[in-house]
């Protein structure tokens, strides 16, 4: 599977995936297509990015129930959720159970799109900050129990003269801990370091 | 006539006369005369019956008789003798009363010689022959009188009875009009008799009820001009005239205008009586008034109607969810397909052969949900569509397009069975496809509980016995407990929470109101079969 962010299209009604494909790829969107929950599963290969197009109505397994057995899996696809005019409790019940967003049927190409592509921006900010994330945290491994203590008091605010006072130690020392985390954090201010300590 | 030898029997006390009259006898003729003498009458009368005598000579005053009772008894004795009395000089007076009462001569005894005797004796077989002689002929003659006179009588009395009996053969025939007539009366049917011409002949009490005329005012009417209401009246002369010239008895109904302009409603039999020389003569119908009858079916089948109607509306509510999605999708894709050819339009970079393309499944996609609204208007249609010629396994796909989308979305499989060559079938086309639709929807409910693959529902068309259609619904849900195979059926019966239990009610009274059959058993090897037999046009 390709690194490209991807449309998949998962609908039991062939019109409705065909005319989808030719929309979305009139738009510029890369889209694959699915007639059924099963076949896509065994299409995907996790994490390829992207969104999920998927009719909450289909015989066999649901939208809902794919939604559901993504993040059972922690699958972290957003899903679109497509819905029949006026159904709006379905679409309820998807948001609350994590869905992206969802669009009512018949589309409207703009909003279709728009949400689309929302969505994928989201999805590629989440990617960014996931892999961010994963860098603070390897960082952060690398202090020792003193120094993450120290960082924990840095982050909420309190004066070295304070942390000193706090732990029953001496300003100097908790000068040479602030440039030792600093140092192993890649941290050029405080600012760095509080970024760092809440993106984990 | 006088025979060779003369018997005599001479009756006589005295036996001196008596010697006196042998002698004359013997002398005048001797040896003709053989004399027996008789002293008493009783000897005498003993003898007379058992020899034959010529003559008897009677002495009137015997011992043991006297006078004229002796002559009487000795005709009783013997009435063919010729008696000729012997009297003395002074009773010649009671001597003529003898002659008078029988006897043929007398003689006076002692004054008569042989000469008178013997010539006495001769005229008294004489004349007693030619008396007797003409007595037979008279009692001939009689007879003869009686003979015929009883011949007369007999025929007379024959005559007679002949015509009592024509007179009684009379009265039973009056009787028995009066009887057919007053019979006839007392029926409530209807009867009309119509000479060949159409015209009224007689009718009965019934006939002049509902019409309001009296026999004597229309007899020799023109039955149509009378009876008829005008657009009926050809269709009405067709099965007359097919009556009169086949003379074969047919049916038909027409409705029976009355004096007040009021309309009846009659089923007839019709039937013919034909003349002497076997022609037909007269046409005779006997109705029954139907008119309340069929306002009452046509009540019943309006009510059936409505009810199925309100059925029909609700399954389409229950159906609304599915069937809103089924449109939804062709014009869906619609949208998506134009949108998108507008997209390609706008930034330049169509390509022709993708346009076309488009705009071909959009109008497929615009025929699709326009079926679809069209199934759905024709099923919820109110109006009492005629009957007319169907095909069922036409009808079969276009239910299984109704139920598609619950199926698809239960997951369960419709297959079809349909028959290659089934007999024509008229019936209500709608009524008919609300009965299969009602149950292949109940045989996909009847499957929620079955594991996704196995949920199945066949639907067979065939050709029944006696040229009948069949049609079978088989699913492989849990099938009927054997004492709800007839339960189902009953109005309000149902096992789910949101069910009215009206379905199969409705259906079996659809069914029955077309002639055919509705009725529920275990499929093979699970779940139940719903099946329902119409028959099929006559050819
Ligand atoms: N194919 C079937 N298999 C098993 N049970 C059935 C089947 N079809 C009908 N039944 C039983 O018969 C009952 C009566 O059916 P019916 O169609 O008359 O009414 P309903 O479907 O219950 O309600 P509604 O009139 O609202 O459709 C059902 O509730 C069900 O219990």
């Amino acid at each position: 599977m390709q690194s490209e962010p991807t449309v998949y299209v998962v609908d039991d009604d062939e019109p409705i995936r065909d005319s989808l494909r030719m929309l979305l790829r009139s738009a510029g969107l890369p889209v694959e297509t699915f007639a059924s929950a099963q076949q896509f599963l065994a299409a995907y290969t996790p994490p390829a990015p992207g969104c999920l197009l998927v009719d909450v109505r289909m015989p066999g397994m649901s939208g809902l129930e794919l939604q559901e057995l993504l993040a059972a899996r922690k699958i972290a696809l957003p899903v679109i959720i497509i819905t029949g005019h006026g159904h709006v409790a379905m679409a309820v019940r998807a948001m609350k159970a994590g869905a992206a967003d969802f669009v009512e049927k018949p589309f409207d190409d703009e909003l279709l799109l728009e949400c689309i592509r929302r969505t994928l921006a989201r999805d590629a900010d989440t990617r960014r900050r996931q892999s961010r994330s994963s860098e603070s945290t390897q960082r952060l491994a690398a202090l020792t129990p003193r120094e993450r203590e120290i960082m924990e008091h840095l982050v909420a605010g309190k004066s070295n003269k304070a942390i000193a006072a706090d732990l029953g130690i001496s300003a100097r020392t908790v000068e040479v801990h602030r440039a030792r985390i600093m140092e192993k954090l890649e941290a050029k201010s405080l600012a760095d370091v509080v970024r760092i300590a809440l993106s984990s | 006539m006088i025979p060779a030898s003369i018997r005599i029997l001479l009756v006589e006390d005295n036996p001196a006369d008596a010697r006196l009259v042998e002698l004359g006898l013997v002398e005048t003729d001797s040896g003709r005369f053989r004399v027996t003498r008789a002293e008493r009458l009783s000897e005498a009368l003993g003898l007379l019956r058992e020899n034959a005598y010529d003559a008897v000579l009677l002495d009137l005053s015997l011992t043991d008789s006297h006078g004229l009772d002796t002559v009487s008894r000795v005709i009783e004795a013997d009435p063919a003798v010729p008696i000729i009395v012997l009297s003395g000089l002074h009773d010649t007076e009671l001597a003529l009363q003898a002659v008078q009462s029988g006897a043929q001569d007398y003689l006076v005894k002692g004054e008569s010689g042989g000469e008178l005797i013997s010539r006495s004796v001769r005229y008294a077989i004489q004349r007693k022959h030619a008396e007797t002689e003409l007595r037979r002929a008279h009692d001939e003659l009689e007879r003869r009188v009686a003979e015929r006179t009883a011949d007369l009588l007999e025929t007379n009395t024959r005559l007679q009875r002949e015509i009592e009996s024509r007179h009684r053969a009379e009265d039973v025939l009056r009787e028995e009009h009066g009887f057919i007539s007053a019979v006839l009366d007392t029926l409530d049917a209807l009867v009309v008799v119509l000479d060949r011409g159409g015209r009224i002949v007689s009718f009965n009490r019934a006939f002049a009820e509902t019409t309001g005329y009296a026999l004597a005012e229309a007899h020799g009417e023109d039955f149509w001009s009378l009876f008829l209401v005008p657009e009926e009246a050809k269709p009405v002369l067709a099965v007359f005239d097919a009556l009169t010239a086949s003379g074969r008895p047919s049916r038909n109904e027409n409705r029976l205008r009355a004096r007040d302009g009021a309309t009846r409603l009659i089923a007839w039999s019709n039937t013919v009586l034909h003349g002497e020389r076997g022609e037909v003569a007269y046409a005779i119908g006997t109705g029954i008034d139907i008119t309340e009858r069929r306002q009452a079916e046509d009540r019943e089948r309006q009510r059936l109607l409505e009810i199925a109607h309100v059925a029909r509306l609700s399954t389409m509510g229950e159906m609304a969810t599915e069937l809103a999605h089924e449109i939804n999708q062709p014009l869906t894709a619609i949208a998506a397909y134009s949108d998108a050819c507008v997209r390609q339009l706008r930034s330049g970079s169509s390509h022709q052969e993708e346009i076309i393309e488009a705009l071909e499944r959009i109008g497929t996609q615009a025929r699709r949900a326009g079926e679809i609204i069209r199934r759905v208007r024709s099923y919820v249609r109110k109006e009492e569509s005629p009957r007319t010629r169907m095909d069922i396994n036409e009808l079969v796909r276009e239910v299984v397009h109704l139920a598609e989308a619950e199926a698809r979305w239960r997951g369960v499989g419709i297959e079809l069975d349909l028959a290659g060559t089934l007999p024509p079938l008229t019936a209500d086309r709608i009524l008919i496809e609300q009965v299969l639709l009602n149950l292949v929807r109940n045989a996909i409910e009847a499957m929620d509980d079955v594991a996704p693959d196995e949920r199945r529902v066949l639907i067979r068309t065939s050709a029944g016995g006696d040229a009948a259609i069949e049609v079978a619904v088989r699913d492989s849900g849990p099938g009927l407990a054997p004492e709800l195979v007839e339960q189902v059926f009953t109005p309000f019966f149902t096992t789910k929470p949101s069910g009215m239990g009206l379905g199969l009610s409705i259906s079996q009274s659809i069914v029955e109101a077309h002639g055919g059959r509705l009725w529920a058993a275990a499929n093979e090897p699970c779940g139940a079969v719903f099946q329902f037999s119409l028959p099929a046009d006559a050819r």
